[in-house]
């Protein structure tokens, strides 16, 4: 955590060059609060994979709603963790598909990452198909759809993070969004 | 002309209607474009994409959900009530058509709010004719504009969760009993008009104060359908980020795994559950237990592990003894008293995995508990024996008093009969009714036997009451008609009995069939095999294919006796194929045909015929033969025939999917899960089929080679330690020979118990001079226990017997224990 935050401060006075770890340090505090929220939550109570990203964020900056407004490095914080929970979900869906527990009795195991996606591995997968075809396209609005979808942003948040306007975020969205589903159906 | 983007975009400004003409103005009969496009605004109305997963899911945060004062159609949001898996309560005004103070429920985000609308729709006209003073009604149901969130309004009840009510009030069993019995008549009421609960559980039973007594509402009906939550991954997970149904409540059949429908007796197992949590203060299920369960383990859990007699969990709940009976306002010792018996008996059959040894309603469950109030005898029981009687003796506790009652009761003790009710009625009754009375009992024991043919408890009972009947029939020949019911009720027994003896023993030879396989061992099997058949009346040697087939078709358990031929068959033919006695393919054929003549159904024959070889192997062959009916319907034995008919066909996947089915289906089939475990150590999984291997040993703890199976998984993972002490079980159940007991010796050698190592080498010594490890073993052990000269005489023993390949390791002992002993005798 503490190496994070360095790094985020970093970012906001204009040092770029530990942005690399970012991203594997991300991947294992999100790990790490996820397997210390299941110990401690209780069994019905499950937890949210995208919460995860916003606590982690809050655990950074605190409640300071002007150390909130920083968004050069929240921008990189969340680009980062949006990254960081792809992988931790296609991997998982990978893992899945591996178990081939195919066929008519297919039981999917839940794991630790509670994302609403994480019962649909296939899906999952193929979405990141396309999202890599969209990228290429279009990197801006693939970067939108991992900070909605991955890192569970509102789109005024994923638009504060990707420095374009709301109304520019909200057009982006429905068209990645139709586009996507058009590609993965 | 404009890009697909700006097109889809301006489309999207425009109505649903203007879309379709402008697109095709726009793309200016550009075919491909405007398909695409159209394709584009299809995926863009519809909400269901993966993409809208986390569109309604946000943060969960706070600000995100309605709060005190918001406007929900007529309703003003006013005191936030609670908040649960499900989503947030809060208590609102009704504004019109009437002014009224209600609950309001919002659904979490994250369900498609028009389906559930509409299931809700669906079930309203019922819900609105429920009318019941313990049934909070369900007054209207919705979806939040915008966010897709339902909600469901209905009357506002201010109580507190069942069992924290009782325990808050120290309420004690009886009056918790009689509490509960209300519960039990609502939900009745509710079933009786055709609504089923589905979501039964202490949050959903509120208990209020009226006038000084507790007013019991059931709340929530309707909504579970609404919502139609069953554990799914998704219910219990995803969706709604916690999960719907609490599993700790959930019946078998709504864990998902066995696909029938939901009917009221899934809530007679619910609230079994809430009056097992009323007595004991626990769920069966305890709710530790699913902490850290996943979802597959949760249904597994729920399918699969039988509940704790209520007594039983109370007696093991020690620490928290003196809290529980407290707030039950009694000491620990009548607690446990109170609940041991009926009670007991009670919970276990609400809590039945099988639905249809449940109660068939949830007025007989409270009935029954009507009954444990009254002191008289209840539906539900053991096939105790003691059992009538005591009830009997609490109910006419002052009657037995008297002289005459305890000259009878001993009376009844003496000639050691048993303590039955009915033996002090049948005292004053004539003979002929007594003997009757004790066949109705033992034909119910009987039924009760053969549905459990493996069980050792059912038999034991069973046995005794044969005995009685036996005697019975002895001492009074004056009623011819009872006589014969009586003779009929033996031969009955007779029969079951062999058809026990029958299964038992191809058990056994099965789980033998799994482990040893060479060709000494396939020909003491064929030998057995062929015993077994020919105790049932089968000469498999003499009977020709016509005789069999018209001996199966008047035998009782056709099925069984066919099961055991095509055992005989395949290890008959697994000895030809090792080189011994050969067997011809006519031979084989002639068998199969017979078979399936004897029993034609399409599956068990196309399994047969692909196992035997009659036909060429073939997968379409086999998979058009098997119909997913036929699946679920077919015995344990079958699938896992099955099974090995897809291996043959070297259809794997399908093979181990069958596998796994038949273990969903037949849990607690010993020699599936002893098969299953035996697959699993061919793959290397040592540590999963160590579990199945446990559970073998756990449903059949008198099987010696499921000990020793367990034992050969343990020490291939490594853990030596377990590895004796099970196979040490198994030789108390079988004696093991030299071999045994010298894999016994290396292993306590490895874990260091050195003496035992020894003590088990010897014995091996002892059966078979000439096994030269057992030698070594002892020799080590000495050594290491630093007896140099003992272990000398070990090893010199050794090299001697070994004689022609004296062993190097040995030799190099011997010389290492020279040394020792050089060294002190120099000392």
């Amino acid at each position: 955590m503490e190496q994070i935050t360095k790094i985020l401060n970093q970012l906001d006075s204009g040092d770029a060059t530990n942005v690399n770890q970012l991203l594997p340090l991300l991947y294992d505090e999100l790990r790490q609060l996820a397997a210390a929220k299941l110990k401690h939550e209780r069994p019905d109570h499950t937890l949210q994979a995208t919460a995860l990203v916003h606590e982690a964020w809050l655990r950074i900056v605190g409640n300071d709603q002007e150390s909130q407004l920083k968004w050069n490095s929240r921008g990189h914080f969340f680009g980062a963790a949006a990254e960081a929970m792809r992988r931790i979900l296609i991997d998982h869906a990978k893992a899945l598909q591996a178990e081939k527990r195919g066929g008519k009795y297919n039981q999917i195991e839940l794991e630790t990452w509670n994302h609403p996606a994480a019962s649909q591995p296939d899906t999952l997968l193929e979405l990141d198909e396309a999202l890599s075809k969209l990228n290429k396209q279009d990197p801006v609005k693939a970067e939108l759809v991992k900070l909605r979808f991955f890192a569970g942003l509102t789109i005024q948040e994923a638009a504060q993070a990707l420095d374009i306007s709301t109304a520019s975020a909200e057009r982006y969205w429905a068209y990645a969004r139709a586009w996507l589903h058009v590609e993965i159906k | 002309m404009d890009s697909e983007e700006s097109i889809f975009l301006a489309a999207l400004e425009l109505s649903a209607e203007d879309r379709h003409a402008y697109v095709c103005k726009a793309c200016d009969g550009d075919k491909a474009l405007s398909g695409r496009l159209h394709e584009l605004l299809d995926a863009h109305g519809n909400s269901r994409g993966i993409l809208d997963l986390a569109e309604t899911q946000g943060f969960g945060r706070s600000q995100s959900l309605p709060s005190e004062g918001h406007r929900i159609g007529p309703y003003r949001l006013m005191n936030r009530l609670g908040e649960g898996g499900f989503g947030v309560v809060f208590e609102a005004e009704q504004l019109q058509p009437l002014h009224r103070r209600v609950a309001l429920k919002i659904i979490k985000p994250g369900m498609d709010s028009k389906a559930v609308v509409a299931r809700f729709e669906a079930e309203r006209q019922a819900l609105a004719i429920m009318d019941h003073p313990n049934i909070a009604q369900v007054y209207d149901g919705g979806a939040i504009d915008q966010s897709h969130r339902p909600y469901f309004v209905m009357e506002l009840v201010k109580g507190i969760p069942i069992t924290n009510y009782c325990d808050d009030h120290a309420m004690p069993t009886a009056e918790r009993l009689e509490l509960f019995i209300t519960v039990c008549r609502a939900v009745h009421h509710a079933h009786q008009k055709g609504i089923i609960h589905r979501d039964i559980k202490p949050s959903n039973v509120l208990v209020s104060e009226q006038d000084g007594k507790p007013m019991v509402k059931v709340i929530d009906f309707g909504i579970a359908k609404a919502l139609d939550q069953r554990l799914t991954e998704q219910s219990i997970c995803t969706q709604l980020g916690a999960m719907v149904g609490t599993p700790q409540y959930m019946s078998p059949e709504q864990s998902g795994m066995s696909g029938i429908d939901v009917d009221t007796r899934s809530d007679v197992y619910s609230l079994t559950v809430l009056l097992y949590e009323l007595l004991t203060g626990t769920t069966p299920v305890k709710t530790e237990t699913l902490k850290d369960a996943n979802y597959q383990q949760v249904q597994k859990i729920v399918n699969d592990q039988e509940a704790i007699r209520p007594s039983q969990r109370l007696r093991e709940s020690a620490n928290e003894l003196g809290t529980l009976a407290e707030n039950r306002s009694t000491s620990i010792e009548r607690l446990v008293k109170q609940v041991r018996g009926d009670l007991d008996w009670i919970t276990m059959k609400g809590l039945e995995k099988d639905r249809d040894r449940r109660y068939d309603s949830v007025n007989e469950l409270a009935n029954d508990l009507q009954r444990v109030l009254a002191n008289q005898p209840v539906l539900a029981g053991p096939p105790s024996l003691t059992y009538g009687f005591c009830k009997f003796a609490r109910r006419n506790r002052n009657r037995l008093v008297s002289g005459a009652a305890i000259a009878l009761l001993v009376a009844a003790i003496l000639i050691g009969v048993l303590n039955n009710q009915r033996h002090i009625r049948l005292a004053r009754q004539n003979e002929t009714s007594r003997l009757n009375n004790f066949l109705d009992e033992a034909n119910t024991a009987l039924i009760a036997a053969a549905e459990d043919i493996t069980s050792d408890k059912p038999w034991t009972t069973l046995g005794l009451l044969s005995k009685q009947v036996e005697s019975s029939i002895a001492t009074q020949l004056n009623d011819s008609q009872t006589t014969e019911q009586a003779f009929n009720f033996l031969d009955r027994y007779k029969k079951a009995s062999q058809d026990r003896e029958f299964t038992l023993a191809m058990e056994n030879l099965l789980i033998a069939k799994s482990t040893e396989q060479n060709t000494e061992t396939w020909q003491l099997m064929e030998r057995q095999f062929r015993r077994i058949l020919g105790k049932r009346g089968y000469d498999v040697q003499t009977l020709s294919f016509q005789d069999v087939e018209r001996q199966l078709k008047e035998d009782r358990k056709p099925l069984k006796v066919t099961d055991a031929l095509e055992l005989w068959l395949a290890t008959r033919i697994k000895i030809s194929d090792a080189g011994g006695q050969t067997i011809s393919k006519k031979v084989i054929r002639g068998w199969t045909e017979a078979m399936c003549v004897a029993d034609p159904n399409p599956m068990r024959a196309a399994i047969r015929r692909t196992i035997f070889g009659t036909v060429d192997p073939n997968r379409d062959f086999l998979s058009a033969a098997v119909s997913p009916e036929e699946l679920s319907a077919a015995c344990a034995r079958k699938l896992s025939w099955l099974a090995i008919a897809y291996e043959m066909v070297e259809d794997s996947d399908r093979a181990s999917e069958i596998r796994e089915f038949a273990l969903s289906q037949h849990a607690n089939d010993l020699v599936l899960n002893f098969e299953y475990a035996t697959l699993l150590m061919k793959q290397q999984n040592t540590d999963q089929a160590i579990r199945y291997y446990m559970r073998c040993t756990a449903l059949r703890p008198k099987a010696a080679g499921a000990w020793n199976a367990l034992a050969n998984a343990y020490a291939q993972h490594g853990e030596l330690q377990m590895a004796c002490q099970s196979l040490e079980k198994a030789f108390q159940l079988e004696p093991g020979d030299a071999v045994a007991y010298t894999k016994l010796a290396e292993w306590q050698l490895a874990s260091g118990y050195l003496s035992e190592a020894r003590q088990s080498a010897e014995i091996a010594q002892s059966k078979d001079p000439l096994l030269l490890l057992a030698l070594q073993i002892i020799g080590r052990s000495h050594m290491l226990q630093k007896d140099y000269h003992q272990a000398l005489m070990a090893f010199e023993k050794h090299q001697a017997t070994a004689d022609r390949n004296p062993n190097d390791s040995v030799n190099q002992w011997i010389s290492e224990c020279r040394q020792h002993i050089a060294a002190s005798q120099g000392k």
